[in-house]
């Protein structure tokens, strides 16, 4: 399958056994978007994002079907490193610092730190934590730990970003500036992006195409391109185009979720 | 329990009550006339006896060193390697438990009979660091957040990474834990061989010696000093184990590590659990004969598992051995089960008691703390000092062995019940004594399982050194008999019986604790 550049999910099911009752947490959930592209999984909880984005990760397997990026499964390129990774729960190593969280993936991959450190400082800068860069994740608030975090998956420049909602602890007005921030890094290198969130605003903003999920099974009810020109600015999200994916979006959710 | 100033104040308070009383009862003679003398005799005698000290305390302190560096050192490798290969961790458990359940006073002959000079002492202190610190750092090691490893693993890391980057640093408050307990043990192990005789300086040899004078003031010392050497190594440890348990915050490393069980077998069928049981016997047996044709030591003096057997049962005196161990045993076991059923017991009443009135139970909890690292051996003759060479003492010796570890377990896992179950009792209305009976008493009933599988070697043991030092009762004199006479084979069959008695209570518990925890759990 050389030369196909997708992100590849196909026909993936997964379920868990908890105590006798089967859960299906994904159900022949098939996708494709362009390797490079930025694709949001929006749906209610339970309705298997983080599942498939652990099977994306190589973290898990599906009972069936197959995933890959340009023909490469999760699991090799994990072991390669191409992968970085935002959890929906920060998972910080509680004794080091900031910038020793920071630098840790690339510990892993073996580099010499020395020549990270301006990157490093950067990415702390970039998450707002500059004054933090040696407290360590107890003296942190849930916030600033998620910030970590994502600094932690972006030092390696991977070029398969995965983030399990990670600007949910955040507030408004900082989620949107982490919003205009990620679009900037991920328009500098175009790593392919799977983002999940429960913001509807916050998919149209920073997607190429919005997945919509829906539960008990988890599948995949639609997936909506978005079209807007980039950089999308904060004047996009009042006009009435943003506005109708919005409607649609939430319309989609909505009829599902009563269903 | 112990960080605030309060109880701190309130540990101080009682520690002074304790001196306070100790020295009226000691001046006016309450107890046994003399035998328990008051403290400004034992400091006046410690002063008196300054230059003898220097010489016993070197050799106990220079042996118990290399016998926790090395025996620690030995641990923490192989609760790594069982961590990371559960299968060895299986095969090697039989070795693991007997060297948890072995009264270690059962190898001293053995020992003395196979190695010169300071090994013997070096080699008992291993053993006894051994089983703690390897249970606590298979522990540490093992049950770490997954969350964390799956950070690891993400970013392109081998189990090799989530070693190095999580799991030897998540495991540190649970190896210090382990070491706590370890630090006291290698001097307990030290001073045992020492009574063993043969040696000219150690805290043991000092100890046994003033025994025979009867110097009470002398005795009282050498308890003391030994208590808080113990006590010292416990508490520079639990600081540490404290401090790396504080920067590990968000992760969940349990400070009572010492105290869980090893993996369930669970997931395997009967007759794999069959299989493996019988390899990890097998595994015990062998190491037993091959650690013998190591030593190299003629087949007289060193007994494998087949020369055992054959001397109880196909031998020319194999009628009377038996007959001596089974008089032996009787004398011994039921002093071990009383020891031990009091010993709880009253751990048991006292942590719910004292439960309920938090301010004495802070107070207390240190005491027991300090009391639980106080070495065997040390206590032993203070004991029989006071209550005489009677069976008494022996129960007494068993009964402290006992009780103190058991409150302290007991008391942790009372202090650590859920508080939102509480909230929740007491928000409908529950008073104190709803709580201690629907909340309290089922928990404190968990950790009693757990506090007697911890407790019932300790106990055996305890009995064991009395009978060898004192009371020439039961297996330990027959131990101490059968060196005199050179009875090689009995000297060997107590070690392995004892052994087996042993072992065969603490799985029985543990078995127990088992079932029940599914019970609370489910
Ligand atoms: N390791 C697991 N064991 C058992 N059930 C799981 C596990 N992971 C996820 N589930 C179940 O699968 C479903 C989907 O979970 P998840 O992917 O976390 O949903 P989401 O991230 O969309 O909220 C849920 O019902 C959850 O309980
Ligand atoms: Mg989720």
């Amino acid at each position: 399958m050389a030369g196909e550049t997708l992100l590849k999910i196909d026909n993936v099911s997964r379920s868990f056994d908890l105590r006798g009752t089967v859960v299906h947490a994904l159900k022949n959930v098939s996708l494709q978007v362009p390797a490079g592209s930025f694709l949001a999984l929006i749906g209610p909880s339970g309705c298997g994002k983080s599942t498939l984005l652990r099977l994306l990760a190589g973290l898990d397997t599906p009972d069936a079907g197959a995933l890959s990026v340009n023909g490469v499964d999760p699991f090799t390129l994990r072991q390669q490193g191409s992968i970085g990774m935002a959890f929906q729960d920060p998972a910080l190593l509680p004794w080091r610092s900031v910038r020793k969280n920071i630098a840790l993936p690339l510990q892993i991959l073996k580099r010499n730190l020395d020549e990270y450190s301006a990157r490093i400082q950067s990415l702390i800068e970039l998450v707002g934590l500059s004054g933090f860069e040696d407290a360590v994740p107890g003296q942190l608030s849930g916030g600033m730990r998620q910030r970590v975090s994502i600094a932690r998956a972006l030092v390696t420049e991977p070029n398969i970003l995965l983030l399990d909602e990670p600007f949910g602890a955040l507030d408004e007005i900082l989620r949107r500036q982490m919003n205009l921030e990620l679009q900037q890094i991920w328009m500098k290198r175009r790593p392919t992006t799977v983002l999940v969130t429960h913001a509807i605003d916050e998919a149209i903003a920073l997607a190429d195409s919005v997945a919509v999920m829906t539960s008990r099974p988890g599948r995949v009810v639609e997936v909506v391109q978005i079209d807007l020109p980039r950089p999308r600015t904060t004047e996009m999200f009042r006009s009435t185009e943003f506005h109708a994916i919005a409607d649609h979006l939430s319309e989609l959710l909505f009829t599902h979720a009563t269903a | 329990m112990s960080s605030s100033t309060g109880s701190l104040r309130r540990s101080a308070g009682s520690l002074l009550i304790v001196v306070v009383v100790w020295e009226l009862v000691g001046k006016l003679e309450l107890i046994a006339g003399g035998t328990f003398p008051p403290l400004s005799a034992i400091f006046g005698r410690l002063y008196d006896d300054r230059a003898d000290y220097p010489q016993h305390l070197a050799a106990t302190l220079r042996s118990a060193g290399i016998g926790f560096a090395v025996g620690s050192v030995i641990a923490i490798g192989c609760g790594i390697l069982f961590a990371q290969f559960k299968m060895l961790e299986r095969i090697f458990r039989g070795v693991s438990i007997t060297f948890f359940a072995v009264p270690l006073i059962v190898l001293v002959p053995v020992l003395l009979l196979a190695f010169q000079g300071t090994m013997p002492r070096i080699i008992l202190a291993i053993i006894a660091v051994y089983f703690p610190v390897m249970v606590s750092t298979l522990i540490g090691v093992r049950d770490i957040d997954p969350r964390l490893a799956e950070v690891i693993r993400v970013s392109g890391g081998t189990d090799r990474d989530v070693m190095r980057f999580v799991r030897l640093r998540a495991a540190l408050p649970a190896i210090f834990a382990g070491l706590r307990v370890g630090g006291p043990g290698a001097l307990l192990g030290v001073m045992l061989v020492e009574f063993g005789g043969g040696v000219r300086w150690g805290l043991g040899t000092y100890l046994l010696g003033s025994l025979g004078r009867g110097e009470p003031a002398r005795l009282w010392g050498i308890g003391l000093l030994a208590t808080m050497i113990a006590g010292i190594s416990y508490g520079v440890f639990s600081w540490f184990g404290a401090y790396f348990l504080r920067t590990n915050l968000s992760t969940t490393v349990s400070m009572k590590a010492s105290s869980t069980t090893l993996d369930s077998d669970d997931r395997y069928t009967g007759l794999q659990r069959l299989v493996l049981g019988i390899a990890s016997f097998c595994t015990v047996l062998v190491l037993w004969s091959g650690a013998l044709r190591l030593m190299n030591l003629s087949p007289v003096v060193a007994r494998g598992p087949v020369a055992v057997v054959r001397y109880l049962f196909t031998g020319a005196r194999g009628a009377d051995a038996r007959d001596r161990l089974l008089s032996a045993l009787g004398e011994t076991l039921p002093l071990a089960g009383i020891g031990l059923m009091f010993g709880l017991l009253a751990a048991f009443v006292l942590a719910l008691l004292l439960d309920l009135f938090p301010i004495v139970g802070s107070a207390f909890f240190p005491f027991a703390l300090i009391s639980q690292s106080m070495p065997l051996p040390a206590l032993t003759p203070l004991i029989v000092l006071v209550f005489g060479r009677s069976v008494l003492a022996t129960v007494v010796v068993t009964f402290s062995v006992t009780f103190f570890p058991s409150y302290v377990t007991i008391a942790q896992a009372l202090s650590s019940s859920p508080q939102g179950a509480i909230d929740v009792a007491e928000s409908y209305g529950a008073r104190r004594l709803q709580v201690l009976r629907f909340i309290r008493l089922p928990q404190a009933i968990g950790s009693l399982l757990t506090a007697a599988r911890l407790a019932a070697p300790r106990a055996l043991l305890g009995v064991m050194i009395a009978e060898y030092l004192a009371t020439g009762n039961g297996l330990g004199n027959l131990l101490n008999e059968s060196r005199g006479k050179l009875d090689y084979g009995m000297i060997w069959t107590v070690g392995a019986v004892s052994v087996t008695f042993a072992v065969l209570l603490t799985q029985i518990i543990s078995k127990l604790e088992r079932q029940i925890g599914r019970k609370f759990l489910v």
